[in-house]
């Protein structure tokens, strides 16, 4: 987890999560990291992949309250296969914020 | 339903919404943060019902409502969890055990393990409030955009 980035311009803050290995499960695609908006809070954002070892150079984003990618990938059949692994990232994050909340 | 629900490409409908708070923070989240190379932008948009341009509103809540069983349905919409469930469907990262939490039963409170009653009718109602959304059918034309705001 990075500390949260402020942008001059716009007036945000973000906060980046790493995302375990297993929240993948699949051979081509691997999500590294979530970037989520602390400030304005948003149920928003945008999480970065890899596609057979390559970064890809725009993220997924990602609705928490949907729990669905708001993205596709151009491959329908890759893309069946990731779609569903937003629900995983969302209850990820979900149990993460939980467990920190419960040790402060 | 399914269109704001599920996040479903493939639909007749386009999502706006009333609240500029609302879009700005869609223009936001894009795939890449906006900077000013590479600028987002919020579209404000007047349609007015007789303009003639074909585009056709519609209030999401108002539809799913209208479709509601009456309170002595067997199958209600109602969920049947505590009052911080709906805290759970707006925000599931913040309020993961609001959501996930296993639901109460009256004494002498035996029953099955599970998590509240959600149906999609529910769900469509608070999702559609979060953005405070509304439907448009049919393309927005350009006469209908009133101004474009910069955000980067």
């Amino acid at each position: 987890m990075s500390s949260p980035s402020v942008s001059p311009l716009a007036s945000y803050k973000t906060k980046t999560f790493s995302l375990p290995l297993y929240l993948s499960e699949n051979e081509r695609v691997t999500f590294s990291e979530v970037v989520t908006f602390i400030e304005p809070r948003l149920p928003l954002a945008m999480v970065h992949y890899s596609l057979d070892g390559v970064r890809q150079p725009l993220a997924l984003r990602i609705d928490f309250g949907k729990q669905v990618f708001l993205d596709h990938l151009t491959d329908t059949e890759l893309d069946a296969q990731v779609s569903p692994k937003a629900r995983n990232i969302v209850t990820y994050l979900g149990k993460m914020h939980a467990e920190r909340a419960a040790t402060h | 339903m399914q269109h704001i629900v599920r996040g479903t490409t493939v639909s007749p409908y386009v999502s706006l919404t009333k609240s500029y708070g609302i879009a700005f923070g869609y223009a936001l989240a894009g795939c890449a943060p906006p900077t000013p190379a590479n600028p987002a932008y919020v579209y404000e948009i007047e349609i007015d019902e007789l303009d003639g341009l074909g585009t056709r509103l519609l209030d999401p809540l108002t539809e799913v409502a209208n479709g509601l069983g009456s309170p002595y349905d067997s199958r209600p919409y109602q969920h049947d969890g505590d009052a911080s469930f709906l805290l759970g469907i707006t925000d599931p990262v913040d309020h993961h055990y609001d959501l996930s939490q296993p639901v109460r039963y009256a004494p002498p409170g035996q029953g099955t393990l599970r998590p509240p009653l959600l149906g999609i009718e529910l769900e469509c109602m608070v999702l559609s409030l979060r953005d405070a959304e509304v439907l448009a059918i049919g393309a927005v034309a350009k006469a209908q955009v009133h101004r474009r705001i910069c955000i980067c």
